[in-house]
């Protein structure tokens, strides 16, 4: 059977290029939104991370830490301050100077 | 084949869009006769849309500036502003995707919802209409009007044939009612037939939907082949196409520009600037999809409406191409092999058969890499500097549409 059969409003849609480009980038963004969601980690992950944060707060050894935020992945480097409750943050000195990272965004944490 | 007959498919038609998101803007006019309409000066000065209000003083689309003066002169008049109207229809279809995740929009002012396996969460399908008619009026002002069915088809003529015409905006059709509502009505309402089609079975003594449902399948399918079968089946109330959002946003099967000339073209030089023009604006939104195409289309219409003239003629290329030095030559041989010599008011152009980018044939004697090296860094001027940044010396000769045209969308004020 002609594939016409199956798309007949496909095939006499009228959206304008520019609509079909808003559409184009709507799905993109909900695709990467998508693709952003964070992962669940158990409370073993979290014990660990405690661990290494308590380390290089205390040895004053660099952290790796990946988070997300609204437009992606970004990852700091730097020895960890004490953190920060209500809302829980991890804070480490960056050579940029101090960074606020909210925990519940952190994807990724090991010692460097 | 057997049809589906588990499905449950709506669409949703915005009431006299262009002038409903101008009213819902300025609640002033509500209740009053509201008429978008592009510039009077020019061809394109036509009625867009025309409000509830005007249209009781018989205003239709298509009329034409001194048409709707001389019928209402009270009428208040508003350009269209298109980016204003996408933004309208983009907040439409975020309301509808609150219901169903599986929205296609088919225009700027209609879409088709899957609303199969809803009916737990929403209600039977009448209430579903119901509270969507409710919440999109309550969002933006506007009226929508729902057509229900068990397939698109259904849905669409559920809608253009009875919805529209009832006072709660809302009718259902299915494989039971099918025939009972819609074989009555003349054939020229079923979804395809178009002014021609209508004229070749009004000549063969097709009157109605129920005429067209009698014929044999197989007549149709000889004579018109895979449309005539689709026109059959329509009438009997029988469609195959699915609903899926990215059946609207990734998978286009062909790129194409129409454009309405500002006046009556003959001069073949004029003409020629038009199509290059057109080759341009398609090979540059093939390339910003990422795609090369197979097959080129010319389309063109004559000016003289008493007598309908116009072709629509298609050529497949040796290759895939998005160049658009390399389609023009393409073009200009099909459009003058078919053009009647007679004026012209619309032209367009369609590149379909896409292909990825990436799959290219190699060529002993064609420098294929220079030529996309050389478009990549036109798009890229003209994505940073604008349309007319960059342009060929020809949009500067009579005739020439690219900056009347520059920042408008479907040709009229964005």
């Amino acid at each position: 059977m002609s594939s016409k059969m199956y798309h007949q409003f496909a095939c006499s849609s009228m959206l304008l290029p520019e609509h079909r480009e808003l559409l184009n980038r709507l799905q993109r963004e909900s695709r990467r939104q998508e693709e952003i969601r964070l992962p669940d980690f158990d409370q073993q992950q979290q014990e660990e991370w405690q661990q290494l944060l308590e380390r290089s707060w205390r040895e004053n050894r660099p952290l790796r830490v990946t988070y997300l935020n609204g437009t992606g992945c970004i990852t700091r480097r730097g020895p960890a301050l004490p953190p920060l409750s209500h809302p829980p943050r991890l804070r480490l000195k960056t050579e940029q100077g101090p960074v606020t990272i909210p925990a519940g965004l952190v994807i990724a944490l090991e010692l460097d | 084949m057997v049809p589906d007959r588990s499905k449950l498919i709506f669409l949703a038609d915005m009431e006299s869009f262009y002038a409903s998101v101008e009213t819902s803007l300025n609640p002033a006019w509500r209740g009053k006769p509201v008429v978008v309409c592009g510039d009077p000066e020019r061809r394109r000065g036509i009625v867009l849309a025309a409000s509830k209000e005007a249209k009781a003083y018989g205003i239709k689309t298509g009329f034409l500036a001194g048409e709707y003066r001389r019928l209402c002169p009270e009428v208040i008049l508003v350009k269209p502003r298109m980016h204003t109207y996408l933004q309208f229809s983009l907040r439409i279809m975020e309301i509808f995707r609150q219901f169903s995740d599986r929205v296609l929009p088919y225009s700027i002012d209609e879409l088709f919802l899957d609303m199969t396996g809803c009916e737990k969460l929403f209600g039977p399908p009448q209430e579903m209409a119901r509270e969507m008619i409710r919440r999109v009026w309550e969002e933006t002002g506007i009226r929508c009007r729902i057509g229900i069915g068990e397939n698109p088809l259904q849905a669409k003529m559920a809608c253009d044939c009875f919805a529209k015409k009832s006072s709660e905006g809302i009718f259902a059709l299915n494989h039971e009612n099918y025939a009972f509502y819609t074989w009555p009505l003349p054939v020229s309402s079923l979804f395809g037939v178009g002014s021609r089609m209508e004229r070749h079975f009004q000549r063969m003594a097709i009157r109605t939907i129920g005429h067209l449902a009698r014929l044999p399948r197989e007549s149709l399918r000889r004579r018109w082949g895979v449309n005539g079968e689709i026109l059959w089946l329509n009438a009997h109330g029988i469609d195959y196409s699915t609903i899926s959002p990215a059946t609207a946003s990734e998978e286009q099967k062909g790129v194409s520009h129409n454009m309405t000339l500002p006046r009556d073209y003959v001069k073949e030089s004029e003409i020629k600037v038009v199509l290059l023009e057109l080759c341009e604006e398609v090979c540059f939104r093939a390339r910003a999809l990422g795609k090369m195409g197979r097959t080129v289309s010319v389309y063109c219409r004559g000016a003289d409406f008493r007598h309908s003239s116009g072709f629509l003629r298609q050529q497949r290329l040796p290759e895939p191409t998005a160049a658009a030095h390399q389609v023009y030559p393409w073009v200009l041989d099909l459009f003058f092999r078919h053009w009647d010599r007679k004026p012209l008011r619309a032209l367009g152009i369609r590149l379909s058969s896409l292909t990825d980018c990436r799959e290219v044939q190699l060529s002993l004697f064609d420098n294929r890499e220079k030529t996309e090296a050389l478009y990549r860094a036109m798009d890229l001027v003209r994505a940073k500097f604008g349309r007319t940044s960059l342009f060929r010396a020809s949009s500067l000769t009579a005739g020439a549409q690219l900056f009347d045209r520059a920042n408008k969308i479907g040709g009229h004020e964005a």
